[in-house]
């Protein structure tokens, strides 16, 4: 079982009235709430985190793409990347990812994260999601109705790039290159190994299979909402006869570890109140840009808001309503925040029980877990990333040990490695 | 079919529905009346239906066909400009055999036609176009309605936003959802990085000779009326009809303006 720490570097000084007075954190976010020298300082914690939570003993360290969002200030994952790269030693990097339909041409992903994999010495793990609409449609301005199709020729670029060895020639709808070429090539054979974060779409899981790459559903909605899609993703699997390798797979978690339940609801009730109420506020405009699913995709997902309607019964319908609608339809307190499984809170016995019981339900290797979130301190992150590192990780490690990794990076041997002059481990003398 | 859509079918009521495959794509013609062909190029939404035409068919043979990734007709992934629609609407014309034609366009439309006529300007003996896009404009703009919160598109179709009343479903409506999305989708391929149009298509306005109408709504709020001078200055004969009280959508919004259309063509024939 891998347990990977996932950083989404929020603003963490969103006003507390930010939901009446701004229509969005995403996109048209206003300008005059980002102020640059608190944001060095968040910064500067958020990539201590990350090197903290390495130090810890987290299988992975992971950072991701987003655009114009008040709750993700990594518009270039890369750049943060490079540095852990630098401040960690054996830790796996995990960026999740690059929005390959997003650069300009798209080779400039496979010579960064070749980049990033020399650097660390193999130890990149390349994510390769479509976007959100806010961050490719929206921010980026790019053509929903076009986007998945400049994907999937940007990925062929890029793989082309990792693995073919001679200077070659590009012609596609979206790319023309006369001579591909990339220096440097990854330390990685034949390239690091490729995540697709995803929604739901059966299209998105056939392809996962057929080129034998990570699946990762990563929602902010925890794994009850999370089941069913799972659940989908394995029949099909079994449909297309691969193995059940929960290795496959990867899945999203917020996490609250403390001594107690009780003292668990306290400590995070305000970050967690924060990201739910705050982090989340995205204008309906964002929601459905024409063409950014198939048809297909948009039947079946209006059909499903039709039956929920006709059920009656669970959540409120979010029946023809955007975002902000559904977004009015979600928890923002603590408690119900904790019942409905968007955080896993409780004592490091607790937490590891639920997770237990998360992976072995929905059969993921690879869980992604945010400790850090909305406006959490250095100091609280820390003692849940230490807390979840000595106490509940070690309950978890032996989950899924019949089965191989294959997905994992393979990092050059620790002998033939640069010694890191600046890396000096800190938590030894604390 | 969703009680809106068959609505709009309706309207078509006494049309033969023709189904024809045009370069791979099927595509759907609707056609009726006797006379010079009036082919009528419909808008990025084709939930209204087409009540409007139905008075063109007393005079002339009035063709409706679906552009691809429209109403009834197919979807073609690889249309994704204007030009392409443009050259379409030519297949078109050739598949049922039409030679000197009316061409009368609708918003998207009618960008649509202008641009038909620029490539074949012999064929098009005479042009309207209805409140079309395409032309860009800088001041005043045209709103971006792929940026426009959905709750205040009404109020940009239609001077009077409850106009749109009758043309929308009551509740929820499968079926009219995946039809806007489906449409809008095929909308994006060609104005989603373009929203105001076709930088180039002033620049060859003056392959418009034929005889041309710009009809109006005076409150459009998409396409302002500022822009028909535009159009006008760059057409070598047109001439602009106005109707008070209606916005965008001005052939439902205002009864009268399909008779402005039939009049002009009517002129000298």
């Amino acid at each position: 079982m891998k347990l990977m720490w996932f950083h989404l570097m929020p603003y963490t000084e969103l006003p507390e009235d930010f939901q009446q007075q701004h229509p969005s954190v995403w996109v048209d976010v206003h300008s005059s709430l980002f102020d640059p020298k608190r944001a060095h300082l968040m910064y500067n914690d958020f990539m201590d985190e990350l090197e903290y939570a390495a130090e810890c003993g987290f299988d992975a360290v992971c950072v991701n793409e987003h655009h114009s969002n008040g709750y993700g200030l990594m518009p270039s994952p890369n750049l943060i990347a490079s540095a852990l790269s630098r401040r960690t030693a054996n830790t796996p990097i995990c960026v999740m990812g690059n929005s390959l339909a997003l650069y300009n041409p798209p080779t400039r992903v496979a010579e960064e994260f070749a980049m990033i994999d020399v650097i660390s010495g193999g130890r990149l793990i390349a994510g390769f999601p479509v976007g959100t609409p806010m961050d490719t449609c929206y921010a980026y301005g790019q053509n929903p109705s076009m986007l998945r199709d400049r994907y999937m020729e940007a990925h062929d670029l890029v793989l082309k790039a990792w693995t073919e060895k001679e200077t070659f020639a590009f012609n596609g709808r979206y790319n023309q290159q006369r001579y591909v070429n990339i220096w440097p090539r990854p330390v990685q054979q034949p390239h690091p190994p490729i995540w697709v974060p995803g929604g739901g779409s059966v299209e998105t899981w056939r392809w996962c299979a057929q080129m034998d790459y990570v699946y990762c559903y990563l929602s902010y909605y925890g794994y009850k909402a999370g089941k069913a899609i799972m659940d989908g993703f394995w029949a099909e699997m079994d449909r297309l006869g691969k193995d059940r390798n929960p290795y496959r797979a990867g899945f999203l978690q917020f996490i609250g570890v403390a001594e107690s339940r009780e003292q668990a609801m306290e400590l995070y009730r305000e970050p967690a109140e924060y990201f739910y109420g705050r982090c989340l506020h995205v204008d309906g405009r964002w929601a459905t840009p024409p063409g950014y699913v198939t048809e297909a995709t948009q039947r079946a997902g209006l059909e499903s808001q039709v039956k929920k309607a006709a059920d009656n019964t669970g959540e409120p319908s979010t029946l023809g309503k955007g975002t902000q609608e559904r977004f009015a339809g979600t928890a923002k307190d603590m408690a119900g925040i904790v019942d409905r499984g968007y955080v896993i809170i409780g004592s490091p016995d607790e937490v590891a029980e639920q997770l237990r019981e998360v992976a072995t339900s929905m059969n993921v290797g690879h869980l992604m877990l945010l400790l850090q979130y909305g406006n959490m301190s250095k100091e609280l992150t820390k003692y849940n990333t230490r807390l979840f590192a000595e106490k509940v990780i070690p309950q978890l490690r032996d989950m899924f040990s019949d089965w191989e990794d294959k997905w994992w990076p393979q990092p050059m041997q620790a002998e033939e490695r640069a010694a890191l002059p600046a890396f000096a481990p800190r938590l030894a003398a604390e | 079919m969703s009680a809106t859509l068959e609505r709009a079918r309706g309207t078509l009521a006494g049309f033969e529905r023709q189904e024809i495959t045009v370069s791979g794509i099927r595509t759907v013609v609707h056609s009726a009346g006797q006379g010079t062909p009036l082919v009528f190029l419909h808008g990025a939404g084709t939930f209204t239906g087409f009540a409007y035409a139905q008075a063109w068919t007393q005079t002339h043979r009035v063709i409706i066909p679906y552009h691809p990734g429209f109403g009834e007709s197919g979807d073609d992934p690889r249309i994704d400009a204007i030009g392409d629609y443009a050259l379409h609407c030519l297949d078109l014309f050739d598949a049922l055999g039409l030679g000197a034609l009316y061409l009368v366009g609708y918003s998207f439309g009618g960008w649509m036609a202008a641009e038909t006529a620029i490539l074949q300007p012999d064929r098009v003996s005479k042009l309207a176009l209805v409140a079309p896009a395409g032309l860009v404009v800088r001041d005043p703009p045209a709103a971006d309605l792929m940026a426009l919160h959905p709750r205040d598109v009404p109020a940009h179709l239609m001077h009077r936003p409850e106009r749109l009343k009758p043309f929308m479903p009551e509740g929820h409506d499968l079926e009219f959802a995946a039809l806007r999305y489906r449409e809008q989708s095929a909308l994006a391929r060609v104005v989603w990085e373009r929203p105001s149009g076709n930088p180039k298509l002033e620049r060859w306005l003056h392959r418009l000779r034929m005889p041309t109408l710009l009809l109006w709504g005076e409150h459009d709020r998409v396409r302002p009326l500022a822009h028909a001078a535009r159009w006008q200055a760059g057409l070598p004969d047109s001439r602009l009809v106005v109707m008070p009280d209606a916005g965008h959508l001005v052939l439902e919004e205002a009864p009268a303006a399909a008779g402005h259309i039939a009049t002009f063509l009517g002129e000298g024939a």
